[in-house]
């Protein structure tokens, strides 16, 4: 399914996998892999800290989040890149209660992405 | 029967899970862990759980947060030991390992469900077993709600972590 996703929505979508939220177990490594430029990491970090009522600090070792923790960062981290589409796959299945409104909230308020959800986890390997 | 000593265990430098009282876990019940994300759920699995599991050599299957890394896994040790079953999917990793399970074990012993889309498949499965199971799993999804009735008994694991018994 993955592959397919790929074909129809890679060339002009920034796919977001919630079963694969980040590659690296560090913070740093995550905004340059997004291309976040050093001025807009602030940003990052504060609207992370606000969703997950946290304080994560740009050094932060990643891999010590939860699996919920880490899609809501993979999800910031997106809305935060230079993608003008985004493809968010499995995403709100991982939230508490809580978090999942709070995020559904902030991304339905935000204007200045194009956001695509999949929900299909079962199928998504 | 699991019974699970007080802990106070380091999950990372500003997060300690812990719990004062002895945790029971029953044969042929379901238990759903319940709390926030980055409560301590997961953790109480990893570092708590299935360590005693481990160590006093009760069978048990895992299905880890990550299962499509679990997945690729699966489809190596297929690969290498030519066995005839077709992985593709959720489902069918989830139905070769309860197979594999129930094939090479056949004994009472504790299934640990992480935020497994196919629950209702394992518990649809363990229901049709003539041996009894613990079932311990975490599920945000609202669907998995039917799994845990109005007359559950909530205990506490930790300050951050309740347990839900399925009567």
């Amino acid at each position: 399914m993955m592959i397919k996703l790929c074909e129809l929505y890679g060339s002009d979508y920034l796919i977001c996998d919630g079963s694969n939220p980040l590659i690296t177990d560090s913070l740093a490594e995550e905004m340059l892999l997004y291309h976040i430029d050093v001025q807009f990491q602030w940003q990052v970090l504060n609207l992370y800290n606000q969703l997950c009522a946290r304080n994560l600090c740009h050094s932060a070792n990643i891999s010590a989040l939860s699996g919920g923790q880490k899609i809501l960062l993979m999800i910031v981290l997106a809305l935060h890149s230079r993608a003008k589409k985004l493809l968010l796959i499995n995403v709100f299945e991982h939230l508490d209660a809580d978090k999942k409104k709070s995020l559904k909230a902030y991304l339905d308020s935000q204007t200045i992405k194009t956001i695509r959800y999949i929900d299909d986890s079962a199928k998504s390997f | 029967m699991i019974l699970l000593n007080p802990f106070e265990i380091d999950i990372y430098p500003d997060f300690t899970l812990k719990s004062k009282d002895t945790l029971c876990f029953a044969s042929s019940q379901y238990y759903r862990l319940v709390g926030s994300n980055g409560s301590g759920k997961s953790s109480f699995f990893r570092k708590v759980l299935l360590p005693h599991l481990i160590g006093r050599k009760v069978p048990f299957l895992y299905f880890d947060q990550q299962f499509n890394r679990q997945i690729h896994c699966l489809k190596a040790a297929l690969a290498v030991t030519k066995k005839e079953f077709s992985i593709n999917d959720f489902s069918s990793a989830t139905q070769y390992l309860l197979q594999s399970y129930h094939d090479n074990l056949h004994q009472s012993g504790v299934i640990v469900v992480d935020e497994n889309p196919c629950l209702s498949q394992i518990i649809a499965n363990i229901n049709s077993l003539d041996y009894p199971m613990t079932v311990l799993f975490i599920s945000h999804r609202p669907e998995d709600e039917i799994y845990v009735n109005h007359e559950a008994i909530c205990e506490s694991i930790s300050e951050t972590v309740s347990c839900v018994r399925m009567v």
